[in-house]
């Protein structure tokens, strides 16, 4: 009986040493795999907001810092591009929602652009740790789930827009996936939109496409999950173009009653949304979800290929 | 002595099988996706984990791979060659990027994407295949959804040996106008020559509830009746009823949490008995 005993013993003492060995090992690749990712996405990002910095002391005055939140002001358009600077500025209610403004402006996420084509923009949520690239890869849509930026094995992953949804032509609906990290990483806190104080600070978000800045506002917050194929009920994640009335209303009328609470944000037929969407677990298949409305178009860029004019 | 060599032994085997737990407890879930190449050199097949072909990277010879594909996994095939390829599995996902004169051959395949400048057949039943620009592709079996794809024409050459449930032409790759729309084509009639439905109308019908010689019909693609342009989307094929929608699953994996749980779980046992 001593006998198996310590034979049981010794079995589980190895298997002890073995799982403790492999956790360690893991946990030691995750956090130098996380680590060097960081320091690549912290290169990229200090490449923006240098442009961004040149582009302000060009016109000579801070024109809003995306970072701190700040709603952008309508820049002015350039002569000879459509519109005359003798023209009114038109308020924020009539500009078009979706046009691009006519003046082009060096983007300030150019050298990632040129870093990897697969990366449809740049995600940011100002205030938060949301800042980040979005990778879309129509081939195989979960390429980046376990890859970094460059393509690298990591658990974290990168944020990646759906493949069925496009930025060119722009469809009505943007789904980002990102993981739920403890860390906080990409979408690990996401769901800090479940408190209504966290909304109130962090009403916008922009994402920085090779066209243009496209800025939302939240307009619904929902806990929902990923269903069965053959279930019959509103799945968020199936959609993506709205060519009628009643495809909108349908999307909006199901966002706005699963919401935690009334943002006050309406739409109408026409807009369009960013749906943010990440694991939780207060079911199988559970989703936390962030709905945005596009409000007021950013700057439109110039080219990526193309040397940024004014530096 | 023995005591020693048997503990070594289970060590080697208890830190090995730990390791193994990396990858499975990452992606467990998840279908791999495998790139093939045609090397004359060798005169054979060779492949490579990931969806691009690197140069960079190191290949495997084709027959390993028979061993390691499963259903539900992803292929992409690529360059130029005249070989076939045959793997008996049914594939969620096959693109045909760029090759010429591929026979590929499965089991049945979810998603097929046939992209520009391809030229190919596919064996196997298809649930929705989409075919792009100027594109050229024999299927020999049965098609549930066929897209073809293009920009502000089409060119693609379409030929399906089986039915085909439902066939949509549209140009800017999905938004912009429809060329045709039919349903339920007869076996080995639906035709499509630069683009063009060369298909008599008596072989197919152009409402849903028409004649339906195809044995898998496709069921809408949305349960909210979105339409769904994107190249992509379309229709599923015949769910199992306990299947989940596919969408990126972004939990986070708790490999780490789980192997350490499990070593002290085992530490503290080992330890009982011994004081026992």
């Amino acid at each position: 009986m001593d006998k198996i005993k310590k034979k049981i013993s010794v079995i589980l003492a190895v298997a002890a040493a073995g799982c403790l060995a492999a956790g360690g090992f893991l946990a030691v690749k995750n956090y130098r795999e996380a680590r060097e990712t960081e320091r690549v996405l912290e290169a990229l990002r200090a490449s923006a907001l240098a442009v961004e910095d040149s582009q302000e002391s060009a016109v000579g005055e801070p024109s809003g810092s995306e970072s701190s939140g700040e709603k952008p002001e309508p820049s002015e358009a350039e002569p000879g591009e459509g519109t005359s600077l003798t023209e009114e500025k038109p308020t924020e209610s009539e500009l078009p929602v979706s046009e691009p403004k006519p003046s082009l402006q060096p983007n300030p996420y150019r050298e990632s652009f040129l870093a990897n084509e697969d990366m449809a923009g740049w995600l940011v949520i100002p205030d938060t740790v949301i800042d980040y690239p979005v990778m879309w890869t129509p081939r195989d849509e979960k390429y980046y789930l376990y890859r970094d930026f460059e393509g690298k094995e990591n658990q974290n992953g990168s944020l990646i827009l759906d493949t069925d949804s496009s930025l060119d032509p722009i469809t009505t609906n943007l789904i980002i996936h990102g993981h739920n990290m403890r860390s906080g990483a990409m979408f690990g806190n996401l769901t800090d939109y479940e408190s209504r104080d966290f909304y109130e600070e962090h009403r916008q978000i922009s994402l920085y496409t090779e066209e243009c800045r496209r800025n939302y506002e939240v307009i619904a917050v929902f806990r929902s999950q990923v269903y069965r194929k053959t279930d019959e009920v509103f799945k968020f994640y199936k959609f993506f173009q709205a060519d009628t009335q009643e495809e909108f209303d349908d999307f909006y009328q199901n966002i706005k009653e699963l919401s935690l609470y009334d943002t006050g944000v309406t739409a109408q037929f026409g807009d369009r949304f960013l749906t943010l969407s990440t694991c939780v677990y207060h079911v199988e298949q559970g989703r936390f979800v962030v709905v945005a409305k596009e409000t007021e178009p950013g700057e439109a860029y110039l080219p990526v290929a193309e040397e940024p004019r004014a530096q | 002595m023995k005591k020693r060599k048997t503990f070594t032994l289970l060590f080697a085997m208890m830190a090995v099988l730990a390791l193994g737990f990396q990858r499975p407890m990452t992606v467990s879930a998840e279908s791999n996706t495998y790139v093939l190449r045609y090397d004359a050199g060798d005169g054979d097949w060779r492949y490579q984990t990931g969806s691009h072909w690197d140069d960079a990277e190191e290949s495997k010879a084709i027959s390993e791979i028979h061993s390691r594909i499963k259903d539900g996994d992803q292929v992409v095939i690529e360059g130029q060659t005249d070989a076939s390829i045959a793997l008996n599995v049914h594939l969620s996902n096959l693109t045909v990027n760029g090759a010429s004169t591929v026979v590929a051959s499965f089991k049945g395949i979810d998603h097929c994407y046939i992209l520009a400048g391809s030229i190919a057949a596919v064996s196997g039943g298809v649930g929705n295949a989409y075919v792009y620009d100027d594109a050229s592709v024999t299927f020999n079996d049965n098609v549930s959804y066929l897209q073809i794809l293009g920009g502000d024409d089409l060119h693609a050459n379409v030929s399906v040996r089986g039915t085909v449930g439902h066939a949509v032409g549209v140009e800017q790759y999905g938004s912009g106008s429809v060329r045709y729309d039919v349903y339920s084509v007869a076996a080995d009639k639906f035709n499509v020559e630069d683009g063009a439905l060369l298909t008599e109308e008596a072989h197919y019908s152009k409402n849903q509830t028409g004649g339906a010689p195809s044995q898998n019909p496709p069921s809408s693609g949305s349960s909210q009746g979105s339409t769904q342009n994107n190249t992509q989307s379309g229709t599923q094929s015949k769910p199992s009823s306990d299947e989940y929608d596919d969408v990126p699953k972004t939990g986070e994996s708790k490999a780490v949490v789980w192997l350490l749980g499990a070593g002290l779980v085992c530490l503290l046992g080992s330890r009982a008995l011994r004081k026992n």
